[in-house]
């Protein structure tokens, strides 16, 4: 069994590792085999949206692909600093060189077409009125609010991601790991997604409180 | 931190601006060096991966002029060496990445980038 990183986040600004960060976790580590061989004889390009306290890349860097670029992005600033922090506070024995860049970014917008391999996304998934407006002041309480908050079905966030995975994933190579929560209707999205090409299964799923989360692997 | 690896993946994505924005240029910029320890695998196995034009420009930029100007066909130790130099060990920390096109500036700001526009730039 794979540690957890280690984290020193300020809970009021970003988002706590919660069941669905560890489901990610087991998620990862159980599909560790064969994303070892996916990407044998390559150095990855792996890009978690919405990093929150970096735990999940952290966690990927230390235990499943440690030779591998990672972006972590963020829209919120504070959790731009805070993953910057959790890799270092678990980086006790670096000995490779790897680059771990964080940037304040929506979604992947700034990353160059078809380049990410490994894509990871933690997504706002409750159903709401609204997916809410950035703050302006940094110490705005509603940071978290944009964390957790994704509109309709809780989908809004995701499909914007899902609609443009053809542009974000490098063509044949590419894979997408996004979590969902029942309210989330999985089993539409997953349908919608093979009828435009894409292969996609469930690695994982797990009854958390009052939520059944779930983890999609989407490739072509 | 962004390194030079890291920025050539990087490119404007402002709303209109879909040719010409790519290498973003470095301006006002405070660098640290960080030594890394050279892995020839690991650089090898990316280089066929990179914008070489936009990587040799955007180091000279920087004032590092080790690389050549064209990939060359076969890559020895010295050549492994300077580009693991180039997209590691140099660590832009403060400055901005401007759009060659449309002149955005995404500000670093503590090594974190901030690549986000505003409402009404965005695509």
């Amino acid at each position: 069994m794979f540690e957890t990183p280690l984290t020193n986040i300020d809970y009021d600004k970003v988002y706590e590792p919660a069941e669905d960060s560890f489901l990610l976790l087991d998620c990862f580590e159980q599909e560790y085999q064969s994303i070892q061989q996916r990407f044998t004889g390559r150095v990855p390009v792996v890009t978690e949206i919405g990093t929150g306290s970096g735990i999940v890349t952290c966690f990927i860097k230390q235990n499943i692909l440690p030779h591998s670029i990672f972006f972590a992005t963020d829209i919120n600033p504070t959790s731009c600093s805070t993953a910057a922090e959790t890799i270092k506070l678990n980086d006790t024995h670096e000995t490779h060189p790897f680059t771990f860049t964080a940037m304040q970014m929506n979604l992947t917008s700034a990353v160059r077409s078809n380049k990410i391999d490994l894509l990871v996304f933690n997504p706002p998934y409750v159903p709401a009125e609204n997916v809410p407006e950035i703050p302006k002041d940094l110490d705005d309480s509603s940071w978290l609010d944009l964390a957790l908050l994704g509109g309709q079905d809780g989908m809004m966030t995701t499909w914007e991601v899902l609609n443009n995975l053809e542009n974000i994933l490098t063509p044949e190579i590419g894979i997408a790991y996004i979590l969902f929560c029942a309210r989330n209707k999985p089993d539409q999205v997953a349908e919608t997604m093979k009828a435009r090409g894409w292969k996609v299964d469930v690695v994982i799923h797990r009854k958390a409180g009052w939520e059944v989360l779930s983890i999609l692997l989407f490739q072509k | 931190m962004v390194r030079l690896i890291t920025h050539n993946l990087l490119a404007c994505h402002a709303k209109g601006c879909t040719q010409n924005n790519f290498p973003l240029q470095f301006k006002d910029v405070s660098i640290e060096l960080k030594e890394q320890e050279v892995n020839s695998e690991f650089v090898k196995n990316f280089l066929p991966r990179l914008e070489w034009k936009a990587l040799v420009n955007t180091a000279r930029q920087l004032g590092d002029t080790s690389l050549p100007e064209e990939l060359p066909d076969m890559v020895d130790d010295d050549f492994l060496k300077a580009l693991h130099h180039v997209l590691f060990e140099i660590h832009v920390e403060e400055g901005a990445m401007v759009c060659p096109n449309c002149g955005h500036s995404y500000p670093i700001s503590n090594g974190i980038p901030n690549m986000l526009l505003s409402e009404h730039e965005i695509g």
